[in-house]
C-alpha cells in the first residue's frame, strides 16, 4: 500500500469557491458527466492523501474521472515534486499571477506548479511555464474567448534565446513534435492550467467543435544559428535574454516550397479568421530556406513584406466565404473593396522564426490566427534558480 | 496506529447575496464618497472627481466628510446612518476607499 | 473600506471599492465574508504609501478611474455557493505523523505538532462545559465562520490544552466574537498580538503560572491556551499568512498572563477583571491586542515619587504612534498595560496608594510635548491625513480638551485620555523589581472581558 500526498491542481477563486462545482453543473447540462463522473468529488483541501496499491494508477484514475486531465496519463503532483518545481523560481508559492477565465480560478505559483508536474515538466522548465502563463493571462490573449469559442484555437509558444538550448527545448528535428520532453511538457502545462484553473472543459465550457492536436501541446524554440536576428532580439530584448512569445494559433499548415507557396496558403479560407479580426500570424521557416533567402539578400522584414504583398484574396473569393456572409464588413484595413484584399493589415503582423531540422528540403509552416484583439505577447523567462551560477 | 481526525474549521455562514444593480452611466448621477481616513484618499478622491467629471457630463459628488469616517470609533454609527444619508442626499453610487 | 461598500450595496446603492494592488486577494476574501463575493473593486496599482504625487496621479488616472467606471456600471458575475467539509466531519485517517503533516499542509496548523483532534479527545473537552456542542458563540470575521463550542474543543485539543481548560476556551471565543473587540482587525498591517489576562479562582484551579516567568512558556495552562487563541484565529476567524493576514512582521501567540491575586488581595488592590466590571471572586478572561512591549528593568526606589517617573516614561515611550487611538481615529480607546511585579506594587501600596492612585500619578507623569504627539500621529506617519493639530482635533470633538490647554507646542500632553485608561496588572517574580509595558492597538483589538463559567457539578 502506498500513500501519495498530492497537491490538488484545480481552480479555486479568490472568494474560496471551487470552479469544479460550476463545471459539474455545466457538464451535466451538456450531457457529458459520463466523461467526468467524479466531477466536483474531491476533498476541498490543498493536499489529498491517495492510498492505493499502485498510487500512480489510482491518482490517474481519480484525476481523469474528476476532469483534471487532457485524456493522457499525468504525473501525480506529489508534494516533493511540486516543491521542487516551486524551488526554481524566486516567486512565492502563494503568489497569484492572475485569474484564469472564464471560471476565474486563481493562478497561484503552486497550482501552476502542480499542473506543470502533471504535464511532465522537469523543475527547470518551470520558469518557462510561468512566463507563458503570464503571457496568456495578459488581457490581449483574450483567455475567455479562447476558452469558450467554438473555434479550434490553441496558444502557440515560441521560445527564443539561450535558455532554449540549455533547457533542451527543441528547435531541430521535429520541433513541432514529437520527441523532446521540454516542448511537449511546457506546452501541455499551459493547456492544463487553462483546463484546471480556467475551467476550459471540452464540451462543457470549451465549445471548440473539432479541436486540434495543438490543444494538447504546442511549443517550439527558434534556432540560435539562423541567418537572421532572433525573435527576442527583433522584439527589443538583449541577445543574452530569453523569452517566450505567445500567439493564438489555428492548426499549422505544412508548406513545402517557398514564399510563394506560403503566400498562396495564406491567401485562402484558412486565413478567414485572421482577416476578420486583424490577426497576427506565424510563419516557421526551416534553416535551409532561411539560408537561401538570406544569401539572396532577404531579411526577416523582406520576408514579411513579400508575404504581406503576395497574400491577397480576390474580392469575389472573400465574398463567397461562409465567414464573409456572417460578418457584415470588410476587414478593418480595407478602404476599397476591389481586386484583391491583403490578408493582413501590415507586414508586422507576421512573426517569422527559423526552426526545424537542417535538411535540404524547403519546409515552412503557416499558423493562421483566431480572435480579438491582435495578439503577440512576449514575456522574459527568468533563469531557473539552480541554473544560475 | 491510525486515528480519525475532525475538521477544525467553522461553517461559513454566508449565503452570497447579489450586489445592488449597476448604473447604465454616471452622467447626471450623484456619486458619494466614503473614506476611512487612510492611505491618501484625500488625494485620490479629487483626482477621481476630475477624471469622472471630464468623462460624464453632469456627474455630481458628495464628499467623504459629509458621511464621516468609515474606520475608527464611529464606524458603526456612520454605517448605520448610511442608508438614510444616501437617500437624503440623492446618492446614486458610492466610491469607497481605501482598502490597502 | 469594504464594510462600508457592503453597507451601500445592502441599501441598494451600487459601490466600487478603491483597493491597493497588494490587497486584492484579501479584499476578495473579506468581501465573501461580508456576504458579497461579487463586490466590485477598482485597483490602485502598487501601494500608495511609497508613491510620489506624480506616480499616484498617473496610476489613478491610468488605471483606477476605469476600474471605478466598470465597478459602477458593469454587472458583476453572480456568485455561486462555497462547498467545504462539514464542521466536525472526519477529514482524515492516518498515523499521528501523517495527521500532523496533513494539518500543516492544509493550513490548519501553526507549524508545531498538534494533538490529533479525534472524536474521543473532543468529547473529553465537551464534558467540561454545560453548553451544547453546536451552540454558536458568534460568527467571526473575516471568513464569517460559525464559532461553535465544538470547534472550540477541536482547536483546544490541537493546541495541547487539557479538557478542564474548556470553560476558559469558551469564554475566550465569546470575547473574540464580541464586536467591541474587533477581531476583524487581527490581520492588520501593524500585526499586533492579543494578550489574554486571566483572573479569579480558575488561576489556581487550572495551575496557571503567575510568578517568575509569568510571560514565558513552560506551564501548560498559560502556554497551550495562548496557542489555542492563534489556532482559532487561523481556523475559524480565517486569518492566514499571505492571504487575509497582512501583518508586516506579526508576533506569535503570547502565553496567558495570570495575575498574582494573593498579592493583590494583601494590598487591597483591584484585579484587571474587577477594573473591567466583574465581581470579586469571579473568574474571567480579558483580551486586549498589543503591538509589543518592553521590560522596565531595575525600577529603583523606596517611594512612589522615585518610581513613578520611570514607569510613566515607559508608558509614554511605548504609546508612540498609537496615540491615534487616544485622539483622532478614536477618542479615549488607548489602554496601555503596565505589569508590575508584586514587590513594586507592594512598595507603592505601602506608601498608601491604591491602584487608582497609581493610575492618576502615572497619568500626570506619562506626558510628552504636544509637538512630538503631533509628529507621531501625522508628521512622521500619515495616520491622520491632513496633519491636524491637537487644537483642531479638540475643536472637532476628536480629542479631549486636555490636549489643547494652551498654544505652546512644547506643552506636555498625556498619551491616554484619562487615568483609568492606564491598565495595571500585578504578576511576575514577586521579588524582582521589573515592570513591563505593553503598547495597545486601540479599537483594533479593544480590551474585552468575559466571565468564565464552569459546568454545574
Amino acid at each position: 500500500m502506498e500513500a501519495l500526498w498530492v497537491v490538488l491542481p484545480t481552480g479555486q477563486r479568490a472568494s474560496g469557491e471551487w470552479i469544479d462545482d460550476t463545471l459539474r453543473r455545466r457538464a451535466q447540462e451538456a450531457g457529458l458527466l459520463a466523461r467526468t463522473p467524479l466531477a466536483g468529488k474531491f476533498p476541498r483541501h490543498r493536499v489529498e492523501v491517495v492510498r492505493a496499491a499502485d498510487g500512480v494508477e489510482e491518482v490517474n484514475a481519480l484525476f481523469e474521472a474528476r476532469g483534471w486531465t487532457d485524456g493522457l496519463p499525468i504525473t501525480p503532483p506529489t508534494l516533493p515534486r511540486v516543491e521542487a518545481m516551486c524551488a526554481t523560481t524566486v516567486r512565492a508559492p502563494s503568489d497569484v499571477l492572475g485569474e484564469v477565465e472564464p471560471l476565474r480560478g486563481e493562478a497561484t505559483v503552486e497550482k501552476i506548479a502542480a499542473n506543470a508536474v502533471m504535464a511532465g515538466c522537469r523543475p527547470e522548465y518551470f520558469p518557462v511555464v510561468l512566463a507563458a502563463v503570464e503571457a496568456v493571462l495578459d488581457p490581449a490573449f483574450n483567455m475567455r474567448g479562447v476558452q469558450t469559442t467554438d473555434e479550434n484555437v490553441a496558444p502557440l509558444l515560441i521560445v527564443s534565446g539561450p535558455l532554449a538550448a540549455r533547457l533542451g527545448i527543441n528547435a531541430g528535428f521535429g520541433a513541432l513534435g514529437p520527441g523532446w520532453r521540454a516542448n511537449a511538457a511546457i506546452g501541455r502545462a499551459v493547456r492544463l492550467v487553462m483546463l484546471n484553473l480556467g475551467g476550459g472543459w471540452p464540451g462543457a465550457v470549451s465549445l471548440a467543435g473539432l479541436g486540434q492536436p495543438g490543444r494538447y501541446t504546442l511549443c517550439l524554440a527558434e534556432r540560435e544559428d539562423g541567418p537572421w536576428p532572433a525573435l527576442h532580439v527583433e522584439l527589443g530584448y538583449r541577445p543574452e535574454q530569453s523569452t517566450v512569445t505567445v500567439l493564438r494559433a489555428e492548426t499549422a499548415i505544412n508548406v513545402t516550397g517557398g514564399l510563394a507557396e506560403v503566400a498562396s496558403v495564406m491567401a485562402s479560407a484558412a486565413s478567414a479568421f485572421t482577416m476578420l479580426y486583424e490577426g497576427r500570424v506565424a510563419v516557421v521557416v526551416a534553416p535551409f530556406v532561411a539560408r537561401r533567402l538570406a544569401d539572396e539578400g532577404w531579411s526577416k522584414d523582406d520576408v514579411r513584406r513579400s508575404l504581406h504583398a503576395e497574400a491577397r484574396v480576390p474580392v469575389a473569393a472573400w465574398q463567397s466565404w461562409w465567414l464573409r456572409a456572417t460578418a457584415r464588413q470588410w476587414p478593418g484595413w480595407v478602404t476599397e473593396a476591389s481586386g484583391t484584399l491583403p490578408v493582413l493589415r501590415e507586414p508586422g503582423d507576421i512573426t517569422v522564426v527559423v526552426s526545424g531540422a537542417d535538411l535540404a528540403i524547403p519546409q515552412l509552416a503557416y499558423f493562421p490566427s483566431w480572435g480579438f484583439p491582435p495578439c503577440r505577447i512576449t514575456r522574459e523567462i527568468a533563469a531557473p534558480i539552480d541554473l544560475i551560477g | 496506529m491510525l486515528e480519525q481526525v475532525l475538521w477544525p474549521r467553522g461553517r461559513r455562514t454566508v449565503t452570497a447575496r447579489p450586489v445592488a444593480p449597476r448604473l447604465s452611466t454616471l452622467a447626471g448621477k450623484t456619486v458619494g464618497q466614503l473614506w476611512d481616513d487612510l492611505f491618501r484618499g484625500d488625494e485620490i478622491f479629487p483626482m477621481l472627481e476630475t477624471a469622472l467629471a471630464e468623462r460624464f457630463p453632469g456627474v455630481k459628488f458628495v464628499g467623504y466628510r459629509t458621511f464621516g469616517s468609515t474606520h475608527g470609533a464611529e464606524e458603526h454609527e456612520v454605517l448605520a446612518n448610511l442608508p438614510d444619508r444616501m437617500r437624503e442626499l440623492g446618492v446614486d453610487a458610492i466610491i469607497s476607499g481605501m482598502a490597502c | 473600506m469594504l464594510r462600508a461598500s457592503a453597507a451601500a450595496e445592502e441599501a441598494g446603492v451600487p459601490s466600487v471599492s478603491l483597493t491597493c494592488e497588494g490587497f486584492i486577494g484579501q479584499a476578495a476574501t473579506t468581501a465573501t465574508g461580508l456576504g458579497l463575493p461579487s463586490l466590485p473593486v477598482a485597483i490602485v496599482p502598487g501601494h500608495v504609501d511609497v508613491q510620489t504625487v506624480d506616480e499616484l496621479r498617473a496610476n489613478v488616472f491610468g488605471v483606477t478611474v476605469e476600474g471605478v467606471v466598470q465597478g459602477l456600471t458593469a454587472a458583476p458575475e453572480k456568485a455561486s455557493e462555497l462547498v467545504e467539509p462539514e464542521p466536525g466531519e472526519v477529514v482524515f485517517e492516518g498515523t499521528p505523523d501523517e495527521i500532523n503533516r496533513f494539518f500543516y499542509e492544509n493550513g490548519w496548523s501553526d507549524g508545531l505538532p498538534i494533538v490529533p483532534p479525534t472524536a474521543a479527545r473532543v468529547e473529553a473537552f465537551l464534558r467540561h462545559t454545560d453548553r451544547d456542542a453546536d451552540e454558536e458563540l458568534g460568527v467571526l470575521l473575516p471568513d464569517r465562520r460559525s464559532a461553535t463550542v465544538r470547534t472550540v474543543a477541536i482547536n483546544g485539543v490541537m493546541a495541547g490544552c487539557r479538557p478542564e481548560y474548556m470553560p476558559v476556551l469558551v469564554a475566550l471565543i465569546e470575547a473574540m466574537a464580541d464586536p467591541r473587540y474587533g477581531v476583524e482587525h487581527s490581520g492588520n498591517t501593524p500585526g499586533a498580538e492579543t494578550l489574554i489576562i486571566v483572573n479569579g479562582p480558575i488561576i489556581r484551579r487550572l495551575g496557571f503560572n503567575y510568578q517568575q516567568g509569568a510571560l514565558r512558556d513552560g506551564f501548560q495552562a498559560n502556554t497551550s491556551i495562548g496557542r489555542f487563541w492563534r489556532l482559532y484565529l487561523r481556523n475559524v476567524a480565517g486569518f492566514l499568512p499571505h492571504k487575509t493576514d497582512k501583518g508586516t512582521f506579526g508576533n506569535t501567540w503570547r502565553v496567558v498572563l495570570a495575575e498574582n491575586e494573593d498579592a493583590l488581595t494583601r494590598m487591597d488592590w483591584t484585579t484587571i477583571a474587577q477594573d473591567q466590571g466583574r465581581a470579586p471572586g469571579e473568574s474571567a478572561v480579558t483580551i486586549s491586542r498589543f503591538t509589543g512591549g518592553t521590560v522596565l528593568a531595575s525600577v529603583f526606589g523606596t517611594r512612589p515619587e522615585q518610581m513613578i517617573p520611570y514607569l510613566a516614561d515607559g508608558i509614554a515611550r511605548l504609546v508612540a504612534w498609537e496615540v491615534i487611538f487616544t485622539v483622532g481615529m478614536s477618542v479615549g480607546a488607548q489602554r496601555p498595560l503596565l505589569v508590575l511585579s508584586p514587590i513594586l506594587a507592594q512598595t507603592l501600596a505601602r506608601a498608601g496608594l491604591s491602584k487608582q492612585d497609581v493610575q492618576r500619578q502615572l497619568f500626570e507623569h506619562a506626558r510628552i510635548p504636544a509637538s512630538r504627539f503631533e509628529r507621531y500621529m501625522s508628521g512622521w506617519t500619515n495616520l491622520l491625513p491632513g496633519r491636524p493639530t491637537l487644537h483642531a482635533l479638540v475643536a472637532r470633538g476628536r480629542a479631549a480638551p486636555v490636549f489643547a490647554e494652551s498654544d505652546d507646542p512644547e506643552r506636555l500632553v498625556p498619551v491616554v485620555e484619562k487615568a483609568e485608561d492606564i491598565m495595571i496588572a500585578v504578576s511576575g517574580d514577586p521579588l524582582r523589581t521589573n515592570a513591563y509595558v505593553f503598547a495597545h492597538n486601540g479599537i483594533l483589538g479593544y480590551t474585552t472581558t468575559k466571565p468564565v463559567r464552569l459546568p454545574a457539578r
